[in-house]
């Protein structure tokens, strides 16, 4: 092998294809988002630092909670399997007792820019035992803190809102998440980022996405990924969840089950 | 508590304790001479081995001792220090036998008849007993008798016998290396350094007969007539009296008449002339071990930088631990305070969410927190406290289920806690309010709030936005609704009432918002859909 090749293999700054592949597309994320999983060949990485640039309030976290939440079926989904009975708020309560002693890895959100609303991590099926909120008062301190809580294994995802990290930073970060496998999700804001972006292309991330939003759709560009090419924009629907939806759907399921139980075959359906 | 005059008793005298504690907490300076003075008679009165070597003798005055040895570091004698270090001993002891008797300062009695049948004998027990003593490297003197009285007589004078042994191979040293010494102490230091070790040779054949610990009565009656009243409990004048008629040793005594001895000596003399020849009971009061762990420990120099105190904490918290590991029992809380020369004592709590016990884990938390300490003056001696502890659960849960999570997750919430402040790490709590300002509150760690099942189902509404702000702002964004209005009227009860119609707008950025109107059609902004 060519010794500067070779340098360069053991410093691991070369990529090769052949046997990654193998490696990781079966340990891809699917997002949720069948045309997001295609251009991100498969999904996310299943653990590593993960950066999103946006205007604040595009469906940034909620995009990462989608995401999450199909790793970790939440019990209301493993209630609705179980069937809508009298019984499924029990097997809900049982489920719920028994994973939330124990099995519940940590959410933890460092210096976000205003108040987190418990309300609104709750309808994405975070309990509040599982979530803490760091309030560090330097910026070692919070990169101290990501470092430490990504590499714990203790947390599924680490979300810090920063507007500046540089490249040792981050390939720190990027190692922690990998050794603890979880998430490092670094949250910058578009508006101000904008001039600095040529500089990101070769941070050592797992993963940039920048997010825009335009009314209904969300435009998703992957800036970088470690495996595969940057992509352009990808559509997704990303509504945020809304209650007079909500009512209207389960008023058309309640119709339809009306119409079942007059064909009297209501446990038919079960 | 009374007991029958037939139990035997074993006297455990330590000569030297305060110095002993401080050479066990700071081992690296062995070659400091070291001496502490008693403040009240200006003299010394224990004095190590390194400064022996230099001719400085207990009883010394400071002066005498200071031009012996210029390098002579001095310390207080701390009647209260030692009391607490008789203490430790006795915690320690307190897991071989079981009545112990403190005898503050620097004195224990053990009980030793009712654990002959335990140990087989008595040469077993006292292996066991010199063994664990041995262990925390204190010097002391033993004597066994059948009363306390007495076994405190023969062990003092064993004591006396011991120091004087010293000063006479001092004396005979002195003699046949004085032509030597005086020759070789002007060119170098050289022999100095080699001289402890020649002592301690010396010292050792005699240090074996230290203790006197039989069982025979002759044996013990044998050694205590010839013991001198004058180490006894007596009272001063009585002694002085005795003395007066001759009576100066035990074999003295008891040529007398008790009758006789009763005419001149005060009542509680004779009791304890009594007690001496075994027609008394002793009255004593046997060793509880507290509940909670206290220990404090005086530096061999003071020291600023915590880094270098780090190693001192931790020989502390190995005591610790080992405390709570024979409890069976693991701690949330420690509690230390450094003591600091010309500022006030600084003590801080150090918590772990997670109960331990083991010496490393609260090392690592410890250090986190000293990482960002600063000392306004030296600190000359540390006092560590566990005021509670708990009695570690046993429980039967699978091994290889998720348990290692919920270990690594308290164990990171420690860490960060000590790091950055409790108040800096907190948990939400959801309190079921319609008013958005309320609904969120911050809580700490520490309270296991648990979400009330009932009230969260319900009214969890799915369109509320991530992140709020902490008072609404007069809007300023230029928005377009696209959802709303929902009306929030609440509040009337207290003085917090709000009447607001919410709406969903976006920005031309694509930023979602939570806007509201209030009655008088003003706009603000209240969160952001992130």
């Amino acid at each position: 092998m060519n010794p500067i090749l070779h340098d360069l293999h053991n410093k691991q700054w070369v990529w090769t294809a052949a046997n990654a592949k193998q490696q990781q597309l079966k340990q891809q994320r699917i997002s949720g988002f069948k045309n997001l999983d295609k251009v991100l060949s498969g999904g996310f990485p299943h653990a590593g630092m993960i950066h999103l640039q946006s205007a604040l309030g595009c469906g940034e976290l909620r995009l990462m909670l989608a995401m999450l939440e199909q790793q970790h079926p939440s019990y209301d989904q493993l209630a609705a399997e179980h069937g809508r009975s009298e019984n499924s708020s029990l097997v809900q309560k049982h489920t719920k007792h028994n994973s939330s002693e124990y099995n519940q890895k940590l959410y933890i959100f460092i210096n976000p820019p205003f108040t987190l609303n418990a309300e609104f991590l709750l309808s994405h099926n975070i309990t509040l035992q599982q979530l803490i909120v760091i309030n560090a008062k330097s910026t070692v301190d919070a990169l101290w803190t990501a470092e430490q809580s990504v590499k714990s294994g203790a947390c599924t995802a680490v979300f810090i809102w920063q507007q500046q990290l540089n490249h040792t930073h981050i390939k720190k970060l990027e190692l922690a998440a990998q050794q603890g496998q979880s998430y490092c999700i670094w949250l910058q804001s578009a508006l101000k980022a904008s001039a600095q972006t040529p500089k990101q292309q070769n941070l050592p991330l797992s993963l940039s996405l920048s997010i825009t939003r335009q009314n209904d759709v969300l435009d998703v560009t992957v800036n970088k990924q470690k495996i595969g090419w940057a992509q352009n924009a990808v559509h997704l629907p990303l509504p945020f969840k809304s209650r007079t939806n909500a009512v209207l759907q389960k008023q058309r399921e309640e119709q339809k089950v009306n119409n079942v139980i007059a064909l009297n075959s209501h446990s038919i359906n079960r | 508590m009374q007991f029958d005059t037939r139990s035997l008793w074993i006297y455990i005298h330590f000569s030297q304790l305060q110095l002993d504690s401080m050479a066990r907490n700071q081992a690296s300076e062995k070659d400091q001479a070291v001496a502490i003075v008693d403040v009240a008679s200006n003299q010394l009165c224990q004095v190590n081995t390194v400064a022996r070597a230099q001719a400085v003798k207990v009883g010394m005055g400071l002066a005498s001792a200071s031009l012996l040895c210029s390098e002579l570091h001095l310390q207080e004698y701390s009647h209260e220090l030692e009391s607490k270090q008789i203490e430790n001993i006795a915690n320690h002891l307190y897991l071989l036998t079981s009545d112990i008797v403190l005898a503050p300062p620097n004195a224990l009695i053990l009980r030793a008849q009712n654990m002959l049948k335990l140990y087989q004998g008595l040469e077993g027990y006292w292996q066991i007993i010199q063994h664990s003593l041995q262990e925390q490297s204190v010097n002391f003197v033993a004597a066994s008798a059948y009363s306390v009285q007495a076994a405190k007589m023969i062990a003092l004078s064993l004591s006396r016998s011991q120091q004087s042994q010293i000063v006479k191979a001092e004396r005979t040293r002195s003699f046949t290396g004085s032509q030597s010494k005086r020759d070789s102490a002007v060119s170098t230091i050289s022999t100095n350094n080699n001289t402890p070790n020649n002592y301690t040779a010396n010292i050792r054949p005699s240090s074996k007969q230290r203790h006197l610990i039989t069982e025979s009565r002759e044996q013990i009656s044998k050694y205590l007539s010839r013991c001198m009243l004058e180490v006894s409990d007596i009272d001063h004048k009585d002694l002085h009296k005795l003395a007066r008629i001759g009576i100066k040793s035990y074999a003295d005594l008891c040529s007398l008449p008790a009758a006789e001895l009763a005419n001149r000596v005060s009542r509680f003399s004779m009791s304890i002339i009594n007690e001496l020849k075994g027609k008394d009971a002793a009255k004593v009061k046997f060793y509880q071990p507290k509940a909670s762990y206290h220990d404090y420990i005086e530096l061999l120099y003071e020291i600023s930088l915590s880094d270098k105190l780090l190693p001192v904490i931790g020989r502390c918290l190995d005591k610790l631990s080992q405390f709570l590991l024979i409890r069976n029992a693991h701690s949330l809380s420690v509690e230390i305070g450094f003591f600091q020369r010309e500022h006030s004592t600084l003590t801080l709590p150090f918590n772990s969410i997670r109960p331990i016990y083991k010496s490393q884990d609260w090392l690592d938390i410890i250090s986190l927190k000293l990482e960002s300490l600063r000392f306004e003056s030296p600190v000359y001696a540390l006092s560590l406290r566990c005021l509670q502890y708990e009695v570690a659960q046993v429980s039967n849960d699978d091994m290889f289920t998720q348990k290692s999570t919920h270990v690594a997750a308290m164990t990171l919430l420690s860490r960060l806690q000590s790091k950055l402040g409790q108040d800096n790490v907190r948990r939400l709590q959801f309190v079921d309010d319609f008013r958005p300002e309320l609904s969120t509150q911050h809580g700490s760690l520490l309270s296991e709030h648990r979400p009330n099942k009932n009230a969260t189902a319900a009214s969890i509404f799915s369109d509320r936005p991530g992140l709020l702000l902490p008072s609404p702002q007069p809007l300023s964004l230029d928005v377009q609704v696209i959802k709303g209005p929902e009306r929030i009227q609440t509040g009337w009860w207290d003085d917090q009432s709000i009447n607001r119609d919410y709406y969903i707008g976006q920005s031309q950025d694509g930023q979602q918002v939570w806007i509201f109107k209030t009655p008088n059609q003003e706009w603000y902004l209240h969160g952001y859909f992130i």
